[in-house]
């Protein structure tokens, strides 16, 4: 039983890292910042929930469980926002977007 | 009927209220007071490309010299810096050996006869609550002191043009929150979820770790995010000066009495009549309870007041 | 007393720390334990996430705009409370998932608030700029208008 416990979170936790991975690679790879804001919001999402997925198998159901998955539930409302308030950022205050065509209201 | 006095404004009382009220300058007349002559101002034009000459680094040597000695002096001293406070870290002693100097009687009675004195299941909360609560009491003035003199160094005369157009017009215009439907709704479903977590780290100071501090701070943060999405005009239904004051006083002076009543007991070995509960409940471990709620409400509240402060200019 | 159990928490720490590095060291000789295991894939977890931060830094160093540096802060406030995450279960300490939640709402509200600032300080720099050349192109139409109304005193003084 604890064998299968461990490949299961150590799978999920490797996969989260992956997540991570991408996250970084893609946010140094890209150029535009509106580009960025897409691939910083994987780590968020993804990335946290993998993480925390192995986690919570490996510590089994309990009060620090709970916790951690109150973390994924706020960081799915919050992340989202972040991505839009930066987005925003950027389209208000870049005057040069070069081929990007941005509805301004 | 009342004796009407006929030469009112001779008298000195008339005087005196006039020199009160700020009127008149009773040294006005009784000195001598030269107003130095005011020069016609000499305007030089300045020679704009003398200027640029000398800040571009392209064209002045010197400067070009300067910027470079100076990137390499800062970098030095940072590799310095970093290289002293390491080599500084050889000296610490190991976790737990037994000649650190941390390790003295205070915190040994501290670990042993901290949960049978105060009640407290957290160390730490005993400790700076019940141990220590007057350089707590200081920490939490601080703070008080800290907004009172923002408030005054941000302070503008209420008949100043530039207040006027400044409040009316900015309020309105870049602190507006905008049209940010995304933010508002998030922060309807977030706020309340922060505040609860924000109340139950206070609540819980003395059974796990967090108190008043880190509550208060969880709770400004709320009141931050608040502001953020719905602007000012909706906090300052419930929150304005007034509250802040009243607040801050209130809890400031309760902290006061109470802790004035234990180390009066405390001191002439009288009982405090303050039952310390079961460990572990709620309800327990005395004084500490009210005071960390105390605490929590002058941090809430100060974090609250400096956003506004510097955001706005007041609140 | 107080001396031992320091010393007990130190001992607990410090053997789990040489119990997966000694795992890693003999990794092919048999030792199979799902928990040294796992201990082991926690503490490279830990290590790789440390890793990334230096590199999301290292952007937010030379991120050319400020949204690229907001974007590598938020980025680094997910890593670090995916290591604090890892650290808890790690040392078995349950109340460092407190101190995630409370950084996770510090990173969030960091980012909404440097943006509606940013923004707002944009917005007014940028209308300061506006009203500058407004009065400044005023001031040059004055300038015109007084030129031809002298223009037309001489033409009257000439006519004359």
């Amino acid at each position: 039983m604890d064998v299968v416990k461990m490949i299961a979170a150590g799978s999920c936790l490797i996969i989260g890292m992956v997540f991570f991975l991408l996250c970084t690679f893609g946010v140094n790879r890209f150029k535009r910042s509106l580009n960025r804001i897409h691939a910083a919001a994987v780590g968020d999402t993804l990335g946290l929930l993998f993480t925390m997925a192995g986690l919570i198998i490996w510590r089994g159901f309990s009060f620090t469980s709970l916790k951690l998955l109150a973390v994924v539930v706020f960081f799915w409302l919050a992340s989202p926002v972040a991505a839009h308030m930066l987005a925003r950022l950027e389209v208000e205050t870049h005057e040069d977007l070069g081929e990007i065509e941005v509805d301004r209201r | 009927m009342s004796r009407k006095k006929q030469d009112y404004e001779h008298s000195f009382l008339y005087h005196f209220r006039q020199w009160v009220a700020g009127n008149v300058d009773p040294l006005e007349g009784t000195m001598e007071i030269r107003v130095p002559q005011k020069k016609a101002a000499e305007t030089v034009a300045p020679d704009l490309k003398q200027i640029r000459t000398v800040y571009d680094p392209s064209k002045n040597k010197e400067l070009k010299r300067f910027n470079r000695l100076y990137k390499a002096s800062s970098l030095l001293l940072v590799l310095l810096l970093m290289g002293v406070l390491i080599w500084a870290m050889g000296f610490m002693p190991e976790i737990g050996a037994e000649a650190a100097p941390a390790h003295n009687a205070t915190a040994g009675r501290y670990v042993e006869k901290g949960l049978e004195e105060t009640g407290a299941v957290n160390f730490v909360t005993g400790m700076i609550l019940d141990y220590r609560a007057f350089d707590t009491f200081g920490e939490s003035c601080v703070l008080f002191i800290a907004t009172i003199c923002v408030q005054i160094l941000l302070r503008v005369d209420k008949d100043s043009s530039w207040r006027k157009g400044r409040k009316t017009e900015e309020a309105e215009d870049s602190f507006r929150p905008g049209e940010d439907v995304v933010l508002q709704k998030v922060s309807t479903v977030l706020v309340p979820l922060i505040f609860i977590f924000g109340i139950y780290v206070i609540l819980n100071g003395h059974l796990s770790p967090g108190g008043g501090f880190s509550g208060g701070a969880i709770v400004g943060a709320g009141l931050i995010l608040y502001v953020n999405a719905f602007g000012f005009e909706k906090t300052e239904r419930f929150f304005t000066g007034k509250t802040f004051k009243i607040i801050t006083v209130a809890s400031l002076s309760f902290y006061a009495l109470a802790k004035t009543y234990s180390f009066y007991t405390g001191a002439n070995h009288l009982p405090t009549g303050i039952p310390l509960g079961v460990p572990g409940a709620i309800l327990s471990s005395g004084l500490i309870l009210p005071l960390n709620i105390c605490v929590g409400m002058v941090v809430a509240c100060t974090m609250y007041a400096f956003y506004a402060l510097f955001r706005k200019g007041g609140f | 007393m107080i001396k031992e159990m320091i010393m007990n928490k130190w001992l607990l720490t410090n053997t789990r720390l040489i119990m997966s590095t000694e795992l890693i060291s003999k990794a092919g000789s048999g030792v199979m334990a799902p928990e040294l295991v796992m201990n082991a894939i926690l503490m490279g977890c830990m290590l790789f996430l440390a890793l990334l931060v230096i590199v999301a830094v290292i952007r937010s160093i030379l991120g050319p705009g400020i949204t690229d540096r907001l974007i590598s802060v938020n980025m680094i406030g997910t890593m670090v409370i995916a290591a604090i995450a890892i650290l808890s279960i790690f040392l078995k300490e349950d109340y460092l998932v407190d101190v995630c939640l409370v950084y996770a709402m510090v990173s969030f509200l960091t980012v909404v608030v440097l943006a509606k600032v940013y923004t707002g300080n944009y917005m007014k720099k940028k209308e300061i700029c506006d009203e500058d050349d407004v009065v400044q192109s005023g001031l040059r139409r004055q300038e015109a208008l007084e030129v031809s109304r002298r223009r037309e005193k001489k033409k009257g003084k000439e006519e004359k």
